[in-house]
């Protein structure tokens, strides 16, 4: 029989770095991401008898750091405007990073939420459609919809800048 | 499958076990090309949202758990010692007032019970006959060789700590009574004493304390030379 310490250890182990990339993708700022993490995982400890299947766990842990976050508004009274996102990407990835891999980082930031939500949790955790509707709190209809739209974005903007670079270059 | 429909759903969900999606790229090499494409696209996805996870962010996450239980447990305990102090608080206070309570002054106890007799008189069998009475009083090691009144009422009864037989008598004086008190009891009781209401006498018979008590107007002497007479204690 594990200890409550031992399971909440092999949670962490287990969780904290998918949701650590899930929360700098939410929240776009990695020392805001860090703090809402750890409240999140204080919170866990508190339901960890709750939470024994991994999908549960995963899905938990998301459900509270989302919260987490809104909370933050909440608390420091912050405009809702998303941070600068050449802001992020250096704080991201600071070096080595293709000139590609960081545009399309740029363009995944520069995604509204409603769009960039559902597909980071497809990225990052694996989701199906049904699960992220979920998980949303939405239709999978519309989540596969803001799926489909999401990359088609990602991708002109790509196909855009490559055919300017390229006329540039030309 | 048309077209439009087929991109769609690669878009969605590029990892798609989708049958009818399957179908179509296998009869469409120029769909199958278009999907291998967008998986292309999607790795670079996937890579981007990869990003670095601080190193030290785990045993952030361990240690700070750990001390957020080691102050709850902290407090914790301060609480459990907060509660175990004032019981001890309570119980010190209630074993003084106890413990004062059995060692109060022997004679405001027996006023007051005497006060209280009339409540006792009609809750008990009545009369008591010397047999009862001397069955009674055989435990303090005494016995009356022959009657001394109309007892009505022969009872043990509790002065603080102290075991008493209480003998309670219609006489011509009244209802008087009786305290017989056991040999250890050692508190002070005046050979005379009165509250208003009701006078006592002490009689000292073979080391033991016999107390008559009757209304303040009433003469004990009568029943105090029976007693005398008549209480012979053995042990």
């Amino acid at each position: 029989m594990k200890t409550k310490q031992q399971r909440y250890e092999a949670l962490v182990h287990a969780f904290h770095a998918d949701i650590y990339r899930y929360a700098v993708w939410l929240v776009k700022d990695t020392s805001v991401a860090e703090d809402i993490v750890q409240e999140t995982f204080l919170r866990a400890w508190k339901s960890l008898d709750a939470l024994q299947d991994e999908q549960a766990a995963k899905s938990w842990l998301i459900t509270i750091l989302k919260r987490e976050n809104a909370r933050r508004f909440e608390r420091k009274q912050l405009p809702l405007v998303e941070i600068d996102e050449a802001l992020l990407l250096d704080d991201i990835e600071p070096v080595q990073v293709s000139m590609q891999q960081r545009d399309i980082q740029r363009l995944l930031a520069g995604l509204s939420t409603e769009y960039r939500e559902p597909l980071v949790l497809q990225l990052i955790f694996g989701f199906s459609g049904e699960e992220i509707a979920q998980q949303l709190n939405l239709n999978k209809n519309t989540v596969m919809t803001r799926l489909f739209r999401a990359r088609n974005q990602i991708r002109e903007a790509l196909d855009n800048q490559a055919s300017f670079r390229g006329s540039k270059n030309g | 499958m048309d077209e439009l429909e087929f991109r769609r759903r690669i878009y969605a969900d590029p990892h798609t076990t989708d049958e009818a999606v399957i179908a179509a790229a296998e009869a469409d090499t120029n769909k199958q090309a278009f999907w291998n494409e967008i998986k292309a696209f999607n790795a670079k996805l996937e890579k981007a949202v990869d990003i670095d996870v601080p190193d030290d962010l785990v045993h952030r996450l361990i240690w700070q758990q750990g001390v957020r239980q080691y102050k709850h447990e902290k407090r914790k305990k301060r609480r459990l010692f907060a509660f175990a102090a004032s019981i001890a608080l309570v119980a010190g206070i209630s074993f003084t007032l106890w413990d004062q309570w059995l060692y109060a002054d022997l004679q405001k106890q027996l006023l007051t019970h005497v006060s209280h007799a009339t409540e006792e008189i009609s809750y008990s069998t009545k009369p008591a006959g010397l047999g009862k009475v001397n069955a009674k009083l055989a435990s303090f090691g005494g016995h009356f060789e022959q009657e001394i009144g109309e007892v009505e009422v022969a009872n043990y009864c509790y002065l603080g700590a102290v075991k008493a037989l209480h003998l309670i008598l219609s006489t011509a004086q009244g209802s008087l009574s009786v305290f017989i008190l056991p040999e250890n009891e050692r508190r002070a009781v005046a050979e005379q004493f009165s509250d208003g209401n009701f006078k006592g006498s002490l009689l000292t018979m073979d080391n033991r304390n016999v107390v008559v008590i009757g209304a303040t107007n009433a003469d004990l002497s009568s029943l105090e030379s029976k007693i005398k007479q008549s209480l012979k204690f053995t042990v």
